[in-house]
């Protein structure tokens, strides 16, 4: 199974939600999600439409959505995330890379009907480590 | 159904709700917090490629995602097992536990990595820091701390930044 065919088994585009293995778990098993508080556009999952395809989109999830401030043992793993569910959607901020859940001033939180798949990047490749099926 | 999915059926059809993770999940986050800690983003760039990579994905190496045990990162790094449980338990290389074992996620081996490069002399200063009384561990401090300003009179501001930034979190508690 491949991004392009989840894609279009899913009929909608995809964002996705860089994090680092131990989050990855969280949502792998629970669904839960940490939402980031130290971004600019306020407390919420942020999510973005790059998409995991070789080693270059560490860097550009790293210059892009993490202003340089990260190193790429924090964002090798991609979340694919639905852009609605349940009425609630990501909204695109004035970044045009990034796009925001928002939740509150809730920063742990359990999203019902976002995940779609979870890809782990492992120094030489992409690969899809999870499927919600 | 699988247990997981059950629970989350019986969480009802609000998308976004405020987590309870359980103990295991808390430790396992907090140990997902130092990754931005300055003191691991400095250790990071020293890796070797290899290194980085089983860092990034030890699936291949151990045959399992994170977290490791303590003779996986043994076995990793060509630290014994005892050395792994000493500096774990004297904070140097991050782990949490469940009952007696230490269990360790990427910080944990990335601290590690930089624990076995270290040099003979390096270790025994870290070790009297952790050993000595505390008189001899601030005498050494101010010692430090002297070196540190004068180095830092002959550096670039950015380099300075990188060398501060340990001390920095090391403030903020």
């Amino acid at each position: 199974m491949t991004l392009d065919e989840l894609q279009a088994r899913a009929g909608t585009e995809f964002l996705f939600h860089y994090t680092d293995a131990v989050r990855a778990d969280a949502i792998l098993a629970d669904r839960l999600f940490v939402a980031g508080p130290r971004a600019a556009y306020g407390f919420g999952v942020y999510a973005t439409d790059i998409a995991p395809v070789d080693g270059e989109t560490i860097e550009d999830v790293i210059v892009h959505c993490f202003g340089g401030d990260a190193e790429a043992i924090e964002v090798n793993h991609a979340i694919a995330v639905r852009i609605s569910a349940h009425g609630r959607r990501f909204a695109p901020t004035a970044d045009p890379y990034q796009w925001i859940l928002p939740t509150g001033k809730l920063e742990l939180v359990y999203l019902e009907g976002f995940y779609v798949a979870t890809l782990e990047f492992d120094g030489r490749s992409w690969a899809i480590i999870d499927t919600d099926e | 159904m699988t247990k997981q999915s059950s629970a989350r059926q019986k969480r009802g059809r609000n998308p976004i709700r405020a987590a309870r993770p359980s103990a295991e999940t808390r430790a396992r986050l907090a140990q997902s917090e130092l990754l931005r800690d300055p003191r691991i983003r400095s250790l990071w760039p020293q890796l070797e490629p290899s290194e980085q990579e089983t860092a990034l994905g030890p699936t291949k190496a151990v045959g399992h995602r994170y977290p490791l045990t303590t003779s996986e990162v043994a076995a990793l790094t060509n630290l014994s097992e005892r050395q792994v449980r000493y500096w774990g338990d004297n904070g140097l290389i991050p782990c949490w536990r469940t009952g007696r074992k230490r269990l360790f996620e990427a910080a944990g081996l990335i601290s590690a990595y930089g624990l076995a490069r270290a040099k003979q002399h390096e270790l025994q200063f870290y070790r009297g820091l952790i050993e000595e009384p505390v008189d001899d561990v601030a005498t050494k401090v101010g010692i430090l701390s002297s070196v540190l300003a004068s180095r830092l009179e002959d550096i670039e501001p950015n380099e300075a930044k990188t060398v501060t930034a340990s001390l920095g979190a090391l403030a903020r508690g």
